[in-house]
């Protein structure tokens, strides 16, 4: 269950930064997709439908969402809420909001907010997204143990994903033994993509019916829940025994991770990480490997999002503060053997970088 | 995001399926003077576009556009990089790809449109402030478009009750996964977790009741917990698109039949669906269904303060609860509402 004195400090914490700003009323909306900005207000991790919270700085919170199946859930699962099922959220809000009077209001995130409430609003909706942002990134003691128990649990499941992908096996069965598992040991959420293949897989996806075969790279992100908070492990097997192509190939990849890890410290910018690792493949020639053309980030933003900020990337400047979450993964295609994965969680602590995930940064393979 | 199997089946839903829904929502745009058609997609809202084209983002969002004439086209958030997964997965005939989809749909609205058109947007009040006020931005007329999406798809197709039949399938073989005699709630979820995902399900959210007469909520567990002599579990399965729930309740040592009585009620209450006020003898009770781009919308229940009207024959998720000496029971199953001269039935009985 919840811990309810984490969702209190969350709200305590909001309060003081919307008096701080001089907002009157922040509107934070979530759908299962991306839940952070509603989870951090209102304490619901929202699966079905999607909902927005008012919230005060005197601690008031009212929840409005359009799925019914989804009611019953808000009102065990929370505390001290106001929860109402509304089947047009957007107006709804706007005609709460106005009954508020004049009152200064942001939304967050406010592009996703629905059309009927900045159409219908009586008052310009500021954009609270940076306000919340700031929250969700600088996390408190007890959310990044939340982050620390999810990292366990993460390596965890991969004993089990390991033991999963055998070869016949469809890559949808494998990760069906990994749900199953964190179900059973209760952990109700879960963000993965796998791939499996040689030369021709460029990235990850959800599972489809592919079945993995001798030679296989099997690939994976995995990142379970726990209290909300995500945390990351990427790994990469082989089916089989690997190959020493695969075994030189993977090598660069736990350099670049050594590199990125090596980097984390308060006052440096997330683009120090990324640059820790990119200069790895630049120095073996693969520079090429590290662009948008074949990968996406070095590393994201955990917490009550599986990818949320700061991106690890060579262009983002964002301070790294203790207390940050992130993963560390210089995830990218090598076009000798495909793409490959290695990562871990990491928090900035006060003197440097706590890694949290244990999973030896192996090339797992039949004979490991 | 979904950790099921997504992949367009051209079995199961040929592309002459989509033409055919694709003409249906041409005729009702001409009804609705409505040139070009926007269906918005993310996570949770993916419907109206899956209707239109089979895509279901696992992630991120995009938004498809429909106009009178012309290729269907599709502008996605999801990375370029995923283009061979979109690709697959979708009857789209032109993908774009932005990071900003609501300026990107708004450009190629304005290049296509000549002055005086309008657009209509399913669901244009839930869409996110980002698109709608992009579309507005063209200057181009911008009207809602849920009834005419809502026309176009009330007629059904037999493709689309056919995978709700595999849904069906798959809850229930899902729930029968479950042993009866069991104490841990987690593992009773777990359990039917792994049958519906080893089946092909989608996706697949479990919750469980772990004691019926202390607290009738049906709950995603976290941590552990104990099942109580009388708990139930819903099983909310999506199969390429198509989402039913179906629920079973557990009374332990029931020699009165107390949960067959149950099935036996809600059968004879759905018979008279759509009626719309009351459910039979059932205490509290929620009918959903999927219009536009909810998967599972609320149209009418015990709690549900505006009721929407569902088509004869439309496929319908109805969850319920009673008391049957004393015993709560919660039901549920997919149905078809009744139509002329036919009662509503189950589509599959949730018999265990």
């Amino acid at each position: 269950m919840k811990t309810k004195t984490l969702a209190a400090e969350r709200r305590a914490k909001l309060a003081t930064k919307m008096t701080a700003a001089g907002i009157d009323v922040l509107v934070a909306y979530g759908n299962g997709w991306q839940g952070d900005y509603l989870m951090y207000v209102s304490d619901f991790p929202i699966l079905e439908g999607h909902g927005l919270a008012v919230f005060t700085p005197d601690g008031a919170c009212r929840l409005f969402l359009d799925s019914a199946s989804e009611i019953d859930r808000a009102t065990a699962e929370t505390a001290g809420l106001d929860v109402r099922f509304s089947q047009q959220i957007g107006r709804d809000v706007a005609a709460d909001l106005k009954a508020r009077g004049k009152v200064r209001v942001a939304a967050a995130p406010l592009a996703f907010v629905p059309f009927a409430l900045v159409e219908n609003a009586h008052v310009t909706i500021d954009d609270g997204t940076r306000l919340v942002d700031d929250l969700l990134m600088h996390k408190s003691p007890a959310e990044v143990a939340c982050v620390r128990k999810a990292a366990q649990t993460a390596d965890e499941a991969y004993v089990i994903f390991r033991q999963a992908a055998k070869k016949g096996r469809a890559q949808y069965e494998v990760v069906a033994e990994v749900e199953s598992w964190l179900r059973a040991h209760g952990v109700a959420d879960n963000f993965m993509l796998i791939g499996s293949g040689g030369t021709d897989i460029r990235s990850v996806t959800p599972p489809s019916n592919r079945k993995l075969a001798d030679g296989d790279l099997v690939i994976t992100e995995l990142t379970p829940a726990i209290e909300g908070y995500f945390a990351q492990i990427c790994r990469t097997l082989v089916v089989g025994k690997a190959s020493d192509a695969q075994k030189t190939a993977f090598a660069i990849y736990v350099e670049a991770l050594e590199a990125g890890i090596a980097a984390v410290r308060p006052g440096v910018l997330a683009s120090d990480v990324a640059r820790a690792e990119n200069d790895v493949f630049r120095k073996h020639g693969m520079g090429e490997y590290v662009t948008s053309a074949y990968t996406r980030v070095r590393g994201h933003g955990l917490g009550l999002f599986a990818d949320s900020k700061p991106h690890i990337l060579e262009n983002v400047d964002t301070e790294l503060t203790p207390g940050m979450t992130f993963v560390v993964h210089p995830n990218t295609y090598n076009p000798n053997v495909g793409y490959i994965m290695l990562g871990d969680s990491v928090t900035v602590t006060e003197t440097g970088c706590e890694v949290f995930t244990t999973t030896p940064r192996v090339l797992f393979d039949g004979a490991a | 995001m979904r950790r099921g199997l997504i992949e367009w089946s051209k079995t199961e839903l040929p592309e002459s399926v989509f033409d055919t829904r694709i003409a249906a929502m041409r005729k009702a745009m001409a009804a609705g003077k409505i040139d070009a058609l926007v269906a918005y997609t993310n996570f949770t809202r993916t419907s109206a576009v899956s209707w239109l084209c089979d895509f279901i983002p696992y992630w991120s969002e995009c938004a498809l556009v429909l106009p009178k004439t012309g290729p269907l086209t599709m502008v996605s958030a999801v990375s370029p990089r995923g283009k061979p997964w979109v690709e697959g997965t979708t009857y789209s005939e032109i993908l774009l790809f932005s990071p900003k989809i609501g300026d990107e749909t708004a450009r190629v609205l304005k290049e296509a449109l000549p002055a005086g058109s309008t657009i209509g947007v399913v669901e244009l009040d839930e869409v996110p402030a980002a698109l709608g006020l992009a579309l507005k931005a063209t200057g181009t007329a911008v009207v809602d478009a849920t009834d005419a999406f809502v026309a176009a798809r009330a007629a059904g197709d037999a493709a689309g009750i056919g995978l709700a039949k595999t849904a069906a399938g798959f809850a229930h073989k899902a729930l029968s996964a479950i042993d009866a005699n069991g104490t841990d709630a987690a593992a009773a979820v777990a359990a039917v977790d792994l049958a519906a995902r080893k089946l092909g399900a989608e996706e697949s959210y479990v919750a469980v009741a772990p004691d019926l007469r202390a607290d009738r909520r049906l709950l995603r567990l976290e941590g552990p917990a104990k099942l109580g002599d009388v708990y139930a579990l819903r099983a909310t399965v999506a199969y390429k698109g198509t989402w039913v729930r179906m629920i079973r309740t557990v009374v332990r040592n029931d020699s009165r039949g107390l949960v067959r009585a149950a099935t036996e009620q809600l059968a004879a209450a759905l018979a008279e669906l759509p009626r719309l006020d009351k459910l039979g003898a059932m205490e509290s009770w929620l009918v959903e269904t999927s219009r536009a781009a909810q998967p599972l919308e609320a149209v009418a229940g015990s709690a549900v303060p505006h009721t929407k009207a569902f088509a004869p024959g439309a496929l319908v998720s109805v969850q319920a609860a009673t008391v049957i000496d004393g015993t709560p029971i919660l039901i549920g199953s997919p149905a078809i509402a009744g139509s002329a001269g036919t009662a509503g039935a189950f589509l599959l009985a949730p018999s265990f």
